[in-house]
């Protein structure tokens, strides 16, 4: 019931903005966010982290049988992750647009409401079509937030955005169908959408089928997350959509590919996974490096925001594909992480734009001297952003590298450092990726230092630049959309550095990267046990694929899957059944034998 | 004699209103004028009571119209039967969207003779005067329609589709008092005369192949003896004739000229009656033969001929397959691939929103083509492509009233004069929204729900056309598909989003022309209606998927090859006569065929 | 001077971190407290081969090294050699004359000191020393500058050929569209043609295609 009202929730407030007078819309709209917000903590601290790895708070509703849809939701603790996210998110755009929505501004919420909704579906739900049809949902609302409240371009980002998904989700669908009939073809089975079922039996799709689905099924997803090439909808769109809409766009909506891609491609499609997770750690790779380097050739500050998106997703997604449990766990740090310190990134960006209307790096410069406050909150989330140790962005890029890095075959084999080829250290596992992966992989990082180091060098710091027309007392907020400003009242002239509204919308963004960054224990504990599962599965079918094929020679030790977070003791794989490994060593002399 | 006539009661129903309409309509006095609408809903309402109540299922073995009752036997022998229960259902269907229709109607004729006759300019005259013939037509063509449903006989079939269409062409020619309803009217009469000459062709085609126009007897024939190459260039020619109905490529041409030629709301009927009324017969016919064929080669070893098609053999049925005959499921994937791009490819261009709606009609046809080409399956909804069909145009049917109701609900009106007209423009649409809401959300809601954005009903229409599909193993169509569902988005973001985001083009006093309320509100009413039926369908799918699924049963084939061997002759003598023996109870015997 | 300081300085940095991980403090068997660290995190190396070989080096600590001593403290105690030699070094040159060079330190500026006439005898190399050797700007060519061209081509490659080729998917129905646009004329007559030759059309292909 929970997880129902969690969902239902906003679209009540929704009604509720919508029928009351346009003075309460914010009002109304923030309340809504904040018992939402306040609903998903209730059922964080009754979630039972024993067992994370079970759907809890599941519940179902019979919608339509024949179809075999049902309303089903449940939470393991990465689906909490995520609701909290969203949740946290909520009520901060909220703040964020305050002042700066001042036409049609009851649309604006009730949109945002509803968008709200949507998302939480999304992570909530338990049932492929409802999955679905929530996943589509937030395109909606995300295109009535661009294309009403967004900037110049605002109306070919919002189609383009729109199409593009669209067509990717059609593809996902196909691919989606395909599976419920897979399974409703085998004996005994019959039809239906419940993603438990489903993934027990998808599985047993012969690798061609699997590889198709895999096509499919990442045509859509890919497309949000976004891997490349698939990406160029993302800077548009954040470009021009409204500083709300952008921080739920990277904040949220992105995971919600990312989220799909572990809960639905790696089930689903496992063996397609393994054989191709090269070519696709490849693509998030092209991402990172030429993401970064496209970041840095950029005038206006949020399209630099926008690109490094797309690199940190690469990131996120290469510790996914390295399908072993340090990457899986990182990459899903990494999507709350990337959450946390982008959205604040955007709503920095948008507390400029309110101040002085201009994103272009070449006419806003020195900040810092004005806006001390501002510039500290910038020069701590970027430093979130590129990954300082320290702060929550290293915990998550650092989990992702070190799970590519260990996840190759070849360590123990002469193929890989040559003259050190009897090194072997614990916590490789199985995979085609590998350090050359992660090396590449690790230029990205300074790469992210370059643009994002370069853009706060230019805007905070170094002589006071500031546009023409924006005097010394600050700038009127009162446009947040490019609108024709007929007859609505001015807002209050804008503080010069920021007012405290707007430091409550950036400080639990900073205090949770800050703590997280210290800290990511509570989080690494909770998701250990789906990420185990899925690392289990992953190496089953690993064993499976080599069982009915001839393997390559894999070297002379085959490495055992244990990782730095405790697992199953050592397993035998196919080849090399009955011969032990040595286990960590303890005494040298042990080993030597 | 009472028993064939129970089939008929709803049709009975709805003659006896139009007579009543057409006397009425033709009345002196305006108020009893004004209750020919009214009229033809208690028409409608009482065939409606009668399609639920009363309408037996030939799954008694009981054939509709020529009263024959078959004994389970040859029903078994007839393969699959051509959707026993979809009577029903059919006409329930058809009652209910004429309901949501008739309320769209009102207003569309007579409104500037009514005018000038309350202001006194001119006195009334019947013979200027269309009302009454307007309401009789669009009850004929209801009529028409629910005789479809319940055709047994390809003679019967050609009469039903018909009367469903002629009525059709004079409703668009007087719809409106401009030339340009009347061009389309003459284009549509000359094109669906056409179209007619092609399906009866195909028809006679038929019976020169089988000897028999009788459904039943006919796919008694097709199992026995397998499909000939007459009877087969018969049911490829009577499926492109029906494809003019349903709008399909080839046969698409006349549709986006005659829905902007007509007034929005005989669109709205168009887009509605003639494509039922082509899916039931295709429907039928395809039910003549099944979907019982193997579209390989990989059941040759069976005692039958696997069903591999060369034009030349004959194409017998296989108890192993799951497919229409290949050349019929060729014709069909060329002409449902055809028709969904052209569709959707050309609608793209469209700055008018009603020939975008015209374009949009031709690809739903091609989406619901889709569900025929799939089959019944097994039964099961979800790998039903029959029962995906009849759910589509349910849907469809809804969704499509409420995009053309919020049309027909508004009139573009000179600042200056009188002079009004139709919206048509994507201009006229904007910001419909902030000016008029009802109209505008009607818009936004079925244009979305048409998009197949879920959680509106058009995407639980699409999803068993998806299912069912893949079922079916046309893994490409569905690919096509969506890829086609896609390319709609690109024009129904247009319709969907410029009533709501868009500011109104007329913001500015400099425009001439401005957007009023019709004075009609019938119209916003079936808008209203349409739009609540787009949301509570998606809430509420299952009562109507667990109709169509009964709608859509499969009789499964008994064990064919001994039945096939037993009988080398004619089952004449197991065909039961019901009643008094009337002209169609002589027992038929089929030419033999050369290479028997 | 300074940089002769700062030689020293790095050097006994480098010398004592040395021996401090290198002693073998109670408890821990390779590595000292900063091994202890180490030993349980991932980075182990389980390999016997190399856990022989250091354990071979730790035991045989004292053996190895030169002319008896641990190569460790010989390590230390060269390092504080050299860094001697060269503050001494350092002061000579540059240093003011007299003793007070060695303390006062910057407050002395030597505008010519005894390096001066060293000059000739490392020929181009002065100059080179002197504008840090060039590093800066030879990384700025190599590597910034390249970087910064591909970073800029990328963006090209991005705007014009990935979003392209979006565009252009967007782009082909509406090309199709045009193509198919003559076919409604608005003549019947085109539309009768349409009809008929389709129909002869789909029929033939069938034929031959089931044939």
């Amino acid at each position: 019931m929970e997880l129902f009202a969690l969902i239902l929730l906003p679209l009540l407030f929704a009604l509720g903005v919508a029928f009351l007078p346009a003075a309460q819309s914010r009002m109304v709209a923030l309340v809504g966010m904040l018992v939402t917000f306040a609903l998903t903590i209730i059922i964080a601290s009754r979630f039972d982290t024993g067992s994370a790895a079970k759907y809890q708070f599941a519940k179902s509703v019979e919608w339509l049988p024949d179809l075999g849809l049902n309303l089903s939701v449940g939470i393991d603790s990465i689906s909490l992750l995520l609701v909290l996210l969203t949740g946290l998110l909520g009520p901060i755009c909220i703040l964020a647009s305050w002042t700066s929505i001042t036409e049609r501004v009851k649309t604006f919420h009730v949109w945002m409401l509803v968008l709200q909704a949507a998302m939480l579906g999304v992570f909530c739900a338990r049932d492929l079509i409802l999955f679905y049809v929530c996943f589509e949902f937030t395109l909606v609302p995300m295109y009535i937030l661009i294309s009403l409240y967004g900037s110049t371009n605002r109306k070919r980002a919002a189609v383009k955005f729109f199409l593009y998904t669209f067509t990717g989700s059609v593809i996902a669908l196909a691919g989606l169908v395909y599976i419920a009939n897979h399974h409703a073809g085998l004996p005994g089975r019959n039809w239906t959408f419940d993603i438990n079922t489903l993934a027990t039996t998808a599985r047993g799709m012969s690798t061609s089928e699997q590889g198709w689905i895999l096509l499919a099924l990442m045509a859509g997803f890919a497309v949000k997350v976004p891997l490349f090439p698939l990406h160029t909808w993302l800077p548009l769109a954040h470009t021009e959509a409204p500083t709300a809409g952008s921080v739920v766009l990277a904040g949220v909506l992105l995971k919600l590919g990312t989220y799909a891609i572990y809960r639905f491609v790696l089930p689903f499609a496992p063996q397609a996974v393994i054989e191709y997770a090269p070519l696709l750690a490849v693509l998030c790779i092209i991402g990172i490096i030429y993401g970064g380097l496209v970041c840095w050739v950029q005038t206006d500050i949020k399209k630099l925001v926008a690109y490094s998106s797309v690199a940190h997703l690469g990131f996120c997604m290469l510790g996914m594909f390295a399908l072993n449990h340090t990457g899986i766990a990182g990459s899903i740090t990494y999507m709350i992480n990337h959450g946390l310190s982008t959205g604040a990134l955007f709503l920095l960006i948008g507390m400029i734009y309110e101040r002085y209307h201009t994103r272009n790096m070449k006419e806003l410069g020195g900040l810092g001297a004005k806006m001390p406050i501002w510039s500290t909150f910038m020069v701590f989330f970027a430093m979130a952003s590129v990954g300082l140790p320290g702060l929550n962005g290293f915990v998550s890029e650092f989990m992702c590298m070190l799970g590519t890095f260990q996840s190759s075959s070849a360590w123990g084999s002469s193929n890989l450092w040559g003259s050190l080829s009897d090194v072997r250290p614990v916590g490789v596992t199985h995979g085609n990726l590998g350090p050359w992966f992660a090396i590449v992989a690790g230029t990205g990082v300074i790469i992210a230092a370059m643009y994002l180091l370069y853009m706060v060098g230019m805007i905070v710091w170094g002589k006071l630049r500031e546009p023409a027309g924006h005097g010394a007392h600050g700038a009127h907020g009162a446009a947040g959309n490019h609108g024709h400003h007929q007859g609505e009242q001015h807002v209050a002239v804008l503080t010069t550095d920021l007012n405290t509204r707007e430091i409550i919308t950036l400080a639990p963004l900073a205090a949770l990267c800050f703590l997280l960054g210290i800290y990511p224990t509570p989080i690494l504990n909770i998701i250990e046990a789906p990420v185990q599962q899925t690392t289990t599965m992953i190496e089953m079918e690993r064993k499976s694929i080599a069982l009915t094929r001839p393997m390559p020679r894999q070297g002379s030790r085959e490495g055992s899957s244990e990782g730095s977070h405790g697992m199953r003791a050592g397993e035998h794989d196919g080849n090399h059944a009955g011969q032990e490994h040595p286990s960590p060593v303890t005494t040298p002399e042990e080993a030597h034998k | 004699m009472i028993d064939r006539l129970s089939f008929l009661w709803p049709e009975v129903a709805l003659f006896i209103t139009t007579c009543a309409v057409m006397v009425v309509g033709l009345s002196r006095s305006v108020s009893t004028r004004k209750l020919t609408a009214w009229i033809a809903g208690a028409g409608l309402l009482v065939a409606l009571y009668l399609s639920m109540a009363t309408t037996p299922s030939t799954s008694q073995g009981i054939c509709p119209l020529s009263g024959k009752v078959f004994s389970d036997a040859v029903s078994a022998k007839s393969g699959q039967l051509f959707l026993p229960d979809m009577v029903p259902y059919a006409k329930c269907l058809i009652a209910i969207i004429g309901l949501l229709l008739l309320p769209l109607m009102s207003g569309t004729v007579d409104r500037l003779e009514e005018a000038a006759i309350e202001r006194g300019v001119r006195k009334y005259d019947a013979l200027r005067m269309n009302r009454a013939e307007f309401y009789a037509f669009f009850l004929f063509s209801l009529t028409g329609l629910m005789l479809c449903a319940g055709a047994d006989d390809l003679i019967w079939l050609f009469l039903a589709l018909e009367l469903t269409s002629l009525p059709t062409y004079i409703m668009v020619a007087i719809s409106t008092s401009r030339n340009q309803s009347r061009e389309a009217g003459v284009k549509y009469f000359f094109l669906g005369a056409m179209g007619a000459a092609i399906f009866l062709f195909g028809f006679a085609l038929i019976y020169g192949g089988t000897g028999s126009t009788n459904f039943n007897e006919i796919a008694a024939y097709f199992h026995e003896r397998g499909i000939n190459a007459i009877a087969l260039l018969g049911i490829m020619m009577a499926i492109l004739g029906l494809g003019f109905k349903i709008a399909a490529v080839p046969m698409h041409f006349y549709t986006p000229d005659v829905y902007q030629g007509g007034a929005s709301q005989v669109s709205a009927f168009l887009a509605f009656v003639p494509k039922t009324a082509g899916f039931l017969g295709l429907l039928l016919i395809c039910g003549t033969f099944g979907w019982n064929y193997s579209s390989s080669a990989e059941d040759a070893t069976g005692a039958l001929n696997s069903g591999l098609s060369s034009v030349g053999e004959t194409i017998l049925q296989s108890p192993w397959g799951s497919h229409l005959p290949e050349p019929v499921r060729l014709m069909l994937w060329v002409i449902a691939a055809l028709t969904m791009t052209v569709g959707n490819v050309l609608a793209i261009l469209q700055s008018s929103v009603k020939r975008t709606l015209a374009y949009s009609s031709i690809a739903h046809s091609g989406y619901m083509l889709v569900g025929v080409i799939a089959g019944p399956g097994d039964g099961s909804f979800t790998q039903n492509g029959v029962s995906a069909v009849l759910f589509y145009l349910a849907s469809y049917g809804v969704m499509n009233v409420g995009a053309f109701a919020a049309l027909a609900s508004l009139e573009r009106r000179e600042r200056s004069g009188g002079d009004v007209r139709e919206l048509d423009s994507m201009d006229d649409i904007r910001g419909l929204c902030s000016t008029h809401p009802i109209a505008g959300w009607t818009l936004v809601v079925c244009s979305l729900s048409l998009l197949g954005l879920p959680p509106l009903v058009g995407f639980f229409g699409k999803l068993p056309l998806f299912t069912s599909a893949i079922n079916a193993g046309e893994i490409v169509l569905v690919v096509v598909l969506g890829l086609n569902s896609a390319i709609a988005a690109f024009y129904y973001l247009r319709l969907a989003f410029l009533p709501l985001i868009e500011a109104p083009a007329e913001a500015s006093d400099a425009h001439s022309e401005r957007t009023t309320v019709a004075p009609f509100q019938g119209r916003s009413l079936a808008g209203l209606l349409s739009a609540g039926g787009v949301v509570t369908l998606a809430i509420f799918a299952g009562g109507l998927m667990r109709e169509t699924t009964k709608a859509a049963k499969v009789v499964k084939p008994a064990d064919v090859s001994s039945q096939v061997e037993q009988e080398a002759a004619i089952p004449a003598s197991t065909i039961i006569e019901a009643s008094a023996p009337g002209a169609f109870s002589a027992p038929r015997h089929y030419p033999r065929l050369p290479h028997d | 001077m300074k940089a002769a300081i700062l030689a020293c300085m790095l050097l006994s940095i480098a010398a004592g971190g040395l021996y401090f991980l290198t002693t073998s403090g109670a408890g821990s068997e390779h590595g000292g407290w900063v091994g202890g660290m180490i030993h349980p995190s991932s980075a182990h190396f389980e390999s016997p081969h190399f856990g022989h070989s250091v354990e071979h080096a730790g035991t045989k600590h004292e053996a190895a090294g030169f002319f008896g001593q641990d190569a460790h403290k010989l390590m230390y105690y060269v390092s504080a050699a050299v860094g001697l030699i060269g503050i001494l070094i350092a002061a000579i040159l540059h240093g003011p004359k007299g003793w007070q060079g060695l303390f006062l330190g910057n407050r002395v500026i030597a505008e010519k000191s005894r390096a001066d006439s060293l000059i000739p005898l490392f020929g181009p190399f002065t100059k080179i020393a002197r504008n840090k050797w060039y590093v800066d700007e030879i990384y700025d060519a190599l590597i910034v500058k390249p970087l910064y061209v591909l970073s800029h081509i990328f963006h090209l490659i991005d705007q014009y050929i990935v979003d392209g080729i979006v565009n252009l998917f967007g782009a082909i129905p509406r090309w199709i569209g045009k193509a198919l646009r003559p076919t409604q004329s608005g003549e019947i007559h085109g539309y009768a043609m349409g009809m008929a030759g389709g129909l002869a059309v789909l029929l033939v292909l069938v034929f031959v295609l089931t044939r």
